[in-house]
């Protein structure tokens, strides 16, 4: 079955239907907080948080639309809110201002891990470079890398336009390549 | 800045876009015959198979089931 169809049958109150979705789609939304906040306890909330808000919210989706940017969306905003907490940004404070307070504090915690390319692990060393991104770069390759998402339906989970998604992701990953050229050509050449 | 030193630029992330997309396929196209670029698309592509050895750890059965309890209870009473 699709998630579609999983969706529409839990939204007609079939518990299987709801496990299964669960199952299916629940650790792909606790990697998204996982990546982003870099903090399995909070994934763990966010996680929690995100499923009241769908299962309150469940008889608004649109089952002609696909289900994961629908997921995301919802998603995403339990994000900003925490976000917005723990940066002490206004309520008011959208995705855009978020990013901006979220590039200085990349690039003081990117001194604070210079000599980090030494590593030789190739896992250790991809997470530590995504890790090392600006917040707002890292969700958006997140998105795209991990999930699959066009930057278009990244967008519309975010609340942001095309082109600020675009540029975030030319960004991220024109970083991650400066970032990981020692291992590219280690590997190459292994 | 020259046009194969945009497309280098970016290259990385011209390569996480689908084969079927335009600024892609332009990559594409100017690699055949331009080997500075056709070396930045590959060191894309690796870029981008690489960020696949990161995989994250999937939460706990505990924090699952946390998530997942008090809206299988709703679902079995019948409520909203």
């Amino acid at each position: 079955m699709t998630d579609e169809s999983l969706m529409a049958a839990y939204v007609e109150g079939d518990v299987r239907a709801f496990e299964t979705l669960f199952a299916r789609v629940a650790p792909r939304l606790h990697g998204f907080f996982l990546r982003s906040l870099r903090d399995s306890s909070a994934a763990d909330d966010l996680l929690q948080v995100t499923w009241m808000k769908v299962h309150r919210a469940r008889a608004t989706w649109q089952p002609d639309r696909p289900l994961l940017p629908w997921l995301f969306q919802v998603a995403a905003r339990v994000r900003l809110d925490e976000l917005r907490r723990r940066k002490r940004l206004p309520e008011d404070a959208d995705e855009e201002a978020l990013a901006k307070a979220d590039e200085a504090e990349a690039a003081r915690s990117a001194q604070d891990s210079a000599g980090d390319e030494a590593r030789t692990n190739t896992q250790e060393a991809v997470r530590a470079a995504l890790e090392r991104l600006p917040e707002n770069q890292r969700v958006v390759i997140h998105l795209h890398r991990s999930e699959g998402l066009t930057l278009g339906q990244i967008a519309q989970v975010l609340g942001t336009t095309e082109g600020a998604v675009k540029l975030r992701a030319f960004r991220g990953y024109e970083r991650l390549r400066q970032d990981l050229r020692c291992l590219m050509k280690h590997e190459e050449a292994a | 800045m020259s046009a194969c030193e945009s497309l280098r630029l970016r290259a990385a992330f011209l390569a996480a876009l689908p084969a079927d997309d335009q600024e892609r396929r332009e990559l594409d196209q100017h690699a055949r015959s331009c080997a500075g670029c056709a070396l930045a698309l590959r060191e894309g592509q690796q870029l981008f198979r690489l960020l696949g050895a990161a995989p994250l750890a999937a939460p706990s059965p505990q924090a699952l089931r946390r998530a997942a309890s008090p809206l299988l209870r709703e679902l079995r009473n019948g409520q909203n």
